[in-house]
Formats: structure tokens, sequence, C-alpha cells
């Protein structure tokens, strides 16, 4: 195995600096630090599980006897369950994730979710994805509006954010957001946009014109600075599953090696919409999940970067506590997040919702999702955003 | 003298005046691009300045007139052939499954590129648009069912309906097979009801999320929709399944009653807040993103009194103050399929291969028939983000730079599946198209095999399929065979005994005095029996190699020894021509088989099992070309068909843009001879992303 030190330190000099707090990543600009010790550097990676994913069969209560009770034919035994403690068994099929959890590096936030909870595949991912509650109809997300910063504040980000699959999600709105399938086609594509602008316009979009013009403006000024950097390293090779999920996070990997400097990045792994025949369809997912994560931090270690990373999977909505007539699940309600990172703190986190008092057949939720925005940005940022604050008991994500 | 003068030039500016301010208005250049624009995929020179000088209402009036519910180009053949089991392809082996759904995935590529062709040549956009709306409004998509004939079959209802009724569209797409199967509403059944369809309804199709209806409205409706779903053996279309249909008393929107899906649409309809949900949609296709409150119920309004029809709509959409003013010009951002049809029909640029549009299209987020959920396609700013941006002008590019084919470019068409050819059979010849083993069942001495004929022929009369099932038990020396006549009636076996438990099934059996107390059966029932129990070891000879589904073979891919069925069979057909009398006339089988599978290419895969050389084989022999019906050969002969003596520069602006085009100064000597490089410049400007 490499040497963990000696493989950090091989990276920074790397990026052309001998100094010690060389940052991986620089800070956006607008971190009022009250006196703090802002820590460098941090990213995270958001994992967007799309369709719903079935936390119940997933992070299982296996000792509960409600829990069999409403799944008889697709509920999980203890034998068929990686056991991560006395009453809790991991889906089978993670077991990559059972290691990493082994290693204290992952935990597990159960019961995540919120007031008045909507079973709309795409309502519920917008309320996921602005962070305002059921109620709010903003198109911003989370990330964008926690990031939101004066008009010409310098910053020494490539870009304050990068979406790898899927839509901009927490992501979409105002600041230096951009997107991107793999590097290659990145290139090749930005190589048509016209003229060559020198300043990013202002935030706000008023008008279509406007965010076309923005979006244009952002494409090339983030894209020459990733060609840059990419230009000036050489591509590692990692083994990285050949899935949709595995090629994101590959190209995560090669742009956090060549010294691409982003807070956040987001990938999208489809498919998590079981309906009926779940337990293949899910247990392939969950297996293709883990696999990727593991080889992401895997490459993540090679670089000296995993101390810096946390991954966070997050879904639309849990599904039904019942299972239906099609050995399935139908849309529910909470959830578990799994976070994952070097400096994650490990064991169970939230708490468990209860299977004995249901709303309206549902699993009530424990932890606001807000709070776990809250938690995110001020483990990692030390960014306290009113939005986020204040809103039941936060958790604690990195360890101090 | 002079007073004579002064009334004289008093009448004159009195008539002036009337003709300015009594007539209807002319609609200028820019007003005609802009109507054109908005109304279908870009606007070619010709088209413009035609429709410039008549007034906002009669052209709108012509361009409403232009609306068809046919396509002017052909579908591909296929589309109305004959569909082969698709549950059961499988069966005949891994390879020819693969090969089955490979050429389904050439299909739908046929399909995409045949549309884009129709969007090209139609002399009616607006139609074309209207189906895409409709077919983003409803959305399904080719990925869950990989069924092309329904998208394409969809595809074609949208368009009968796009500018009809929407009553009409609501009661239609609640029996699209796609729809049902999209939704999972063939899974929603009285026992366990399934509220993925009637929630989708109410929230995307027809009220809006929230507008009227609530939890227990999405329960009832869900149960009004059990039993709505697509028959499993004949042909795939909309069949009400009355055994898991809940047809016990629901109450919605006031209305008591055992309500159907259908019932579902009317009641919606008459919900006092259906339709501004659909015409803020409407509005943010032809008019703003920005929706105004007032003028949305103004409209609403309009189109409740007009029974929802979507022409008078329309009208007055297109001639409210919103849809002229000049504020929102250039408020609506193209889609991908808006820009590259629209640049293609504006520019005149005819297209070798129509697939490439189809690939460039998926690639910036628009795959024709495979929206990215039930909420359909994203919506104005959400079609442009860093990674569209630059393949936008990837795109353009080369569409711009893209040679001009010669004329008769290649259009050859993606060999199609055949009819099964019988060769010659006799009127009472019993003709199979192809025989499957569908179960296979031994307990003890109990046996049970299901069995479906497809493709039947006899006396004159054709069906997709005839379903068999195979009982036999050698303790009790019993044999019988089981027809369910839902799939041919009632045109057979009404005078064959019925199944004691379940009408819908016929059955013989060969204990003696099977018949005794049954009334004769006719002679062409009783020759179809014939045929069918006497030639039925040779049918199930042919499914030697299949793989079954067997109840303990989790690996659904055991080739069963079919020895048992054949000696079943065997037994069968003697007890049949023991007690019905023996059969004269032959067994004709398919010839054709592999085409009739939509097993194009399985003898040039032959065993090799690689599918990818196939298809990189096939692919290379066909392409669909697409010339709008205005082409110019070069930038420069579409700049020379500009009228007018401004500048290239200002005219090109004026037939291409509806915002000035934001790049700094364009030196107007440059592009004097560089008809190209003015094109491409305003083509790739940001400001010719919006409309």
């Amino acid at each position: 195995m490499t040497n963990f030190t000696l493989s950090r330190r091989r990276f920074l000099s790397a990026l052309g600096g001998g100094v010690a707090s060389l940052p991986l990543v620089s800070l956006p600009g607008f971190v009022k630090a009250a006196g703090q010790q802002v820590p460098q550097g941090n990213v995270l990676l958001l994992i967007e599980l799309a369709g719903g994913n079935d936390g119940l069969n997933t992070v299982v209560p296996f000792m509960d006897p409600r829990y069999h009770a409403l799944r008889p034919e697709i509920g999980l035994a203890q034998r068929d369950l990686l056991t991560l403690d006395t009453d809790t068994g991991l889906h089978a099929a993670m077991r990559p994730m059972a290691d990493l959890w082994e290693r204290g590096e992952v935990q597990i936030v159960e019961g995540v979710g919120y007031p008045d909870p909507n079973r709309s595949h795409f309502r519920s991912i917008e309320i996921w994805n602005a962070g305002q509650g059921a109620q709010a109809v903003t198109q911003q997300g989370w990330v964008s509006n926690a990031f939101a910063t004066e008009v010409g504040k310098a910053d020494s980000t490539d870009a304050a954010g990068l979406v790898l699959g899927g839509e901009m999600g927490p992501l979409s709105g105002p600041g230096r957001f951009s997107a991107m399938r793999d590097t290659d086609t990145f290139f090749e594509t930005l190589a048509h946009l016209p003229g060559a602008q020198h300043e990013v316009r202002a935030a706000r979009s008023r008008t279509p014109i406007d965010h076309v013009l923005a979006t244009y403006d952002s494409a090339l000024i983030t894209g020459h600075a990733i060609r840059r950097k990419l230009d000036a390293s050489r591509e590692r090779w990692w083994d990285f599953p050949q899935s949709a999920l595995g090629e994101q996070l590959r190209t995560a990997a090669r742009l956090l090696d060549a010294g691409v400097s982003v807070p956040v990045l987001k990938v999208v792994q489809d498919g998590y919409d079981t309906h009926d025949a779940q337990p293949e369809q899910h247990a392939f997912l969950l297996a293709e999940l883990s696999q990727a994560i593991a080889a992401f931090a895997n490459a993540m270690r090679d670089i000296g970067a995993w101390d810096q990373m946390t991954v966070v999977t997050y879904s639309e909505f849990g599904r039904t506590a019942r299972e239906n007539a099609s050995a399935g699940t139908d849309h529910g309600t909470a959830a578990p997040v799994f976070v994952a990172g070097g400096r994650v703190a490990g064991g169970r986190g939230g708490q468990r919702p209860s299977l004995d008092r249901l709303a309206d057949g549902e699993m009530i939720f424990t932890t606001d999702y807000r709070s776990l925005y809250g938690a995110i940005l001020n483990d990692l940022w030390r960014i306290a955003h009113p939005d986020f604050d204040q809103i039941g008991v936060r958790p604690n994500l990195l360890r101090r | 003298m002079p007073r004579l003068t002064y009334v004289h030039a008093l009448c004159c500016l009195l008539l002036s005046t009337t003709v300015v301010f009594g007539g209807p208005r002319a609609m200028t250049i820019e007003e005609a691009r802009h109507l054109l624009s908005r109304t279908g995929f870009g606007a070619a020179p010709p088209e413009i300045t035609a429709l410039a000088g008549q007034s906002y209402e009669r052209g709108v009036d012509q361009i409403l007139a232009t609306l068809h519910t046919a396509p002017v180009t052909s579908m591909p053949a296929w589309v109305d052939m004959w569909a082969y089991p698709q549950e059961f392809v499988w069966q005949l082996g891994q390879t020819e499954a693969e090969l089955y759904f490979t050429n389904r995935w050439l299909e739908i590529e046929e399909l995409s590129a045949w549309w884009m062709t129709e969007m090209i040549v139609t002399p009616s956009p607006l139609t074309e648009r209207l189906v895409v709306f409709w077919h983003d409004h409803f959305a399904t998509s080719f990925e869950v069912s990989e069924n092309a004939q329904w998208m394409a079959k969809q595809n074609r209802f949208f368009r009968q309906h796009a500018a009809g009724r929407f009553a009409d569209l609501a009661h239609g797409i609640l029996q699209d097979p796609a729809m049902l199967d999209y939704l999972s509403n063939t899974s929603n059944v009285a026992d366990a009801p399934n509220e993925n369809l009637a929630r989708e309804f109410f929230e995307l199709f027809t009220l809006g999320e929230n507008r009227g209806y609530d939890q227990d409205d999405i329960r009832i409706a869900a149960r009004a929709l059990t039993g709505h779903t697509v028959t499993e053996y004949g042909a795939p279309e909309f069949f009400l399944d009355i055994e898991t249909h809940d047809a016990g008393a629901k109450t919605l929107f006031g209305e008591t009653g055992p309500l159907l899906g259908a019932d579902v649409v009317d009641l919606t309809l008459s919900h006092p807040e259906f339709g501004p949900y659909i015409v803020e949609k409407l509005w943010l296709e032809f008019i703003s993103d920005q929706p105004d409150r007032e003028e949305v119920a103004r409209l609403t309004a309009i189109w409740r009194a007009n029974d929802f029809q979507m022409q008078p709509l329309l009208r007055a959409m297109l001639l409210s103050d919103a849809f002229w003013d000049p504020h929102n010009r250039g408020r609506l951002i193209k889609s991908p399929v808006d820009l590259l049809v629209g640049t293609i029909r504006t520019l005149g640029r005819p297209v070798a291969d129509a697939r490439s549009l189809v690939w460039a299209s998926g690639d910036l987020g628009q795959s024709l028939f495979m929206p990215p959920n039930v909420g359909g396609w994203p919506q104005g700013i959400g079609w442009i983000n860093d990674a569209s941006a630059s393949g936008r002008a990837t795109a353009l590019t080369y569409l711009l730079g893209a040679d001009m084919p010669s004329d008769g470019a290649a259009k050859m068409r993606m060999m199609t599946p055949m009819q099964p050819s019988f060769g010659k059979a006799g009127p009472e010849d019993l003709r199979i198209g192809q025989t499957f083993v569908t179960y296979v069942h031994q307990e003890g001495t109990e046996f049970g095999a299901a069995i479906i004929l497809y493709d039947v022929g006899f006396a004159g009369r054709s069906w997709r399929s005839l379903t068999l099932w195979l009982a036999h038990d050698a303790d009790e020396d019993f044999t019988g065979l089981y027809i369910n006549t839902a799939d041919c009636a009632p045109e057979c076996f009404a005078t064959v005994p019925t199944a004691e438990d379940d009408p819908q099934w016929v059955r013989f059996e060969t204990w003696d005095g099977f018949l005794d107390q049954h009334p004769p059966i006719n002679a062409t029932d009783m020759h179809l029996l014939q045929a069918v129990t006497q030639h039925l070891p040779e049918l199930a000879k042919t499914t030697a190699g299949h793989r079954v589904w067997q109840p303990d073979d989790p690996a659904f891919d055991a080739v069963p020894d079919i020895g048992q069925l054949i000696a079943v069979t065997q037994i069968l057909a003697q007890g049949s021509k023991r007690h019905l009398g023996p059969y004269e006339a032959k067994l004709v089988q398919a010839q054709s088989y592999p085409n009739v599978l939509g097993l194009a290419g399985l003898d040039a895969i032959d065993g090799t099992g690689d599918i990818d050389d196939y298809v990189a084989a096939r692919e290379e022999t066909f392409a669909i070309a697409a010339v709008p019906r205005v082409s110019y050969a070069s930038a420069r002969a579409w700049l020379n068909a500009l009228p007018g003596d401004a500048p290239d520069s200002q005219r090109a602006a004026q037939f291409l843009m509806a915002l000035p085009p934001q790049s700094p100064g364009m030196r107007e000597e440059k592009f004097a001879r560089d008809a190209d490089a003015l094109l491409r410049r305003l083509v790739l400007s940001p400001a010719f992303q919006v409309k």
C-alpha cells in the first residue's frame, strides 16, 4: 500500500510549490472566518441517486420485526447482509462500502428528509436541489445559494463547481458553475465557442439572452483554465468500474489529480426507481455505487487528497416502507445518506426512523436535509448560511 | 384657387389618416420572421418576404390553415407491419434476443431520422412543432418499452390530434400502450393499485401540481385506471381487463360511480381549475419565458369557451399583444431540435444523412422519443449550460461547413421485417408463423405446458396468436387441450365446449364420451379444432432448441428435453383423430423466419455472435437525406436571395436574428467577399440561441 504521507508530499511538490500549507484547492472568496483557522481545500463530491433509492433495503434494521412484516418478499435477512453493528445490516452488494466503513471513513446519516414530503420525482429533486423546503419554488441550487458572492471579488478557484453527470441541480443558478461529460468532448466542443470574453458578467440572469451570454463566458473561462491544468499534468491510470458512474468519477479524479481547483463536484447514478422486480436491480445499482466510490477513494488516496474529500450520496426520496405487489416499492419519504471521506467521522449518524410510527404509511424523517447541508457547509468550509442554520439537530460530519 | 386647394389638401390628409388608422397593419420583414420562426422551425427568406405585407390576422390564419393531421412523407414500412412477440424472443436464444433488441434500436434511429426529415420538408412546421410539444408534454420514452412501433403509432396519434381537441389527446393517451407501460399502469390492478399514471395524469398532463386535486383523488383515479392495460398475447394494444379492474363505486370531483379511465378524463376537463397549466406551457412554448397571469386567465377562458380545441387557443395566443410585444423578442431559447432544424430550414442547407441530426440533437440533450423522464425535456434556460453551450456551437459549426450532397443522395431504407411467406396454402390448410412454448411443468404424473401459436391463418381468417394450454395426467389417463378464444373471438370456436370455470377458454379432452352431451360443433370450428390438435406434434417439434422458463430454473435459460411435450401432443393428436375424425388438410409454416421475427441479420452473425460488426455494416448501407423545400447552394446564394439594398450584414441579421448579434463590431469589408464567415459569425453568436 502506498505510504500515505509520502504520496501527499509528492503531490504537493507537483503543484510547483514547496509551501507546506499549499492548498489543494483555493477557497471561494466569500468566507468570513471569525478568527478561526479556516480549513484549506476541502472538496465535496455529490452523488445523486436518481429515481429514489430504497434506503430501507440499503441500511437494514434487521432486528426490527416490523421490517420483516412490511417486506415479506423483498425484505433482507441478517444472513444476507453485511453486519455493521448489532442491529444494522448493509445490503450485501455493498462490500466495498463496508470496507470503508470498517476503516472508519463512512458515516451513515439515517432518516434524512423534510417536512411535508413530496413524492413526485422531479418536484422532490427540485426540493432537494434548492434546499428551501417543500413549499419553495426557486430553481437556484443550494450550493449556488450558499456560495453567492459579491461581483468582482477575487476568486482563485477554476470553477465554483462542476457537474459531470445529470442536471446542474444543486449547482444551478448564478456562480461559476460548469458542466462537462468528459474531458475529451469538453475540449473538442470548447474549441467551437466564438470569441474570447474576458470578464464574467453579473451573476443575475434577467433574461434568456443574459443567461446565454453568461454561460458562454463562463464556459470559455472555465474551459481554458481547466485545459491549462490538464495539459500540464500527465494522465494516470486508475481502475474504475466501466459504468456511467465509474466514468464520471474517473473524470473527477483526473481533474483533481491535475490540480483543478473546484470545491464542488456532482455526478449522477440513474435507475433507482424500482417499482417492480426490485431485488435484482437494487443489488446491481448498489454494487455499482460501492465499487465506484471505492475506486474513487483509492485514486484520492493515491494522490493524497482523500483527507480533503467528502463524498455525499443523496436521493429525491426513499421508498415506501411496505413493499408492493410487484416485488418492488413505490415513492416514499426519508432515507439514509452516506458520507465518505478520509476525515469523515465514521459511524451512524442521525436517528433511525421508526417503523412503528408511520405517517400515511411512510417513515417520518429525523434529520432535516437542510441541517445536512448546513453541516456540509460548516464542516468543509466554515460557511454559516442562514437558510441552513438552526433547523433541528445538525450532524457532525468531519472529525475535528 | 387657394381655398379649393386648402380643402383639397384637407381631404387628402383625412384620407391618408383613414388609411393609416383604419385598415389592418402590414407586417414588416422583422415581424414576419418572428411569426414564422415562433410557429415553425426558423424561416427561409422567401417564406418571410411572402408573409411580409400581410396583416397579423391574415398571416396567422394562413399558417393555421396549413395544419394537417398526417405526415407529408411516409413513415418507415415496419410501422404498420405485423409485430412479433417481444416478450418471447429471448426463448430463441441469447444471440437472437440480443439481435432482436439491437434491431429495435436501429428502428428507433430510423424513425427519429424520418421525423427529422419530416420536420425539415413539411410545408407545415407548426404541425410538427405541436407534435414535439405533445410528445414532450405526454412524455414516454422508448428506453423503457424498447418498442419502436409503439412510439411510431403514438407519434401518429399526436399528429392526428395535435391541433384538434385536447380531450381527444387526453383520452387517447390513457389508452396508449407506450404510456401504459411507461407509467406502470400495466401493473395497476384492483388488488394492488399502482398510482404512477394517475398521479402524473393530474400533475403533469392536465391540472398541474396541486391545482385542484389531492392524494385522495390520485388514489381514486388509480382505482379507476386499474385493468387499463396492454394485451399480452395478441397485438399489443389497449385492453380493459375486467378481472383486474376495480369496478367498485368511486367518487372523484363530486361524481360518484363505477368510474373508468375515460371518466377520469371527462371529470378532469370539467374541473374548474383545468386550463391555466396547459395555457402556461403553451405560453412558454410560443410567447415568452414569463407567462402573464391575467393574460393566461383570458386565454384559458377562450379555450374553455371553445371546448378546449387547440386552434382557437393558438389563434388567440398568436394574435395577443404579448406575442407581438417587442420586449418579448428573444425571450425564448431554441430547443436542440428547433436550433438544428430551424437553421437548416432558414439557410436552406440539404442534409445528406438525417441521422447526424438525430445524434447531434441527442448530444445537446434532446433525443427524440427518449425524453429524460415523465416531466419531458428541459425548458427555456434549462437547455443552456456550459456543456451544452459548446455542444451547440460545435453542432452549428458542422452544419455550416457540411458539404452539399450531390442530388440523388442515398435513400435506402433499412431492410424491413417482412410478412411470413407461406407459399401456397389451401383454404382449410392451417398456417402458423411461429410456435413458442412459454411454460412447462411436470410434477409426478401431471404435465402442463403453455403454447402460443403466432400468426395463425385458417379458412380465410388470420389472427395474431392463439394461446393453448396442454394438460396431461398419466395416472388418470387424461389429456386435454384448452384454447383461449380471446385471441380470435368471435370468429372461432363458438360452438366448442368451454372450460368449466372460465368461458374464455374452450377445451378438447380425449376421453370417450367427451362430446356426447354437447350440441354439435359446426364445420369450421370442427376443422380448426382438428387442425390444431392434430398438427400440434409437428408444431411442438419446431420448438426444439428454444429456451423455456421453468419454475425451478432461476437462470431462465435451460433448454429442456421436449420429449415429454412431444409425447403428450401425440396422445392428443391420436385422441383427436379418434373422436373428431382425421383431418386431411396441410400444415403450412412460415418461410422467412428471421425477417419476420425482427431478426434481420441473423444469418450474417451466424454463430460468431458478434452483433457490433453487423450493426456497423448495416449502418453503412443506409442514409436518409433531407432537403428543405427552399434550398441554397451556398452562403452567397442565400445572401443574394435577401431583398433590399442594405449591406450584407444588416440584411442577414434582419432575416436571421431576433436580437442584435452582440458581437464586437463586425467590419463590413471583412465580410464583403466572405459570405461564409458572415453567416458563421451570426449563427455562432450567443444571440442566435434565442428567438
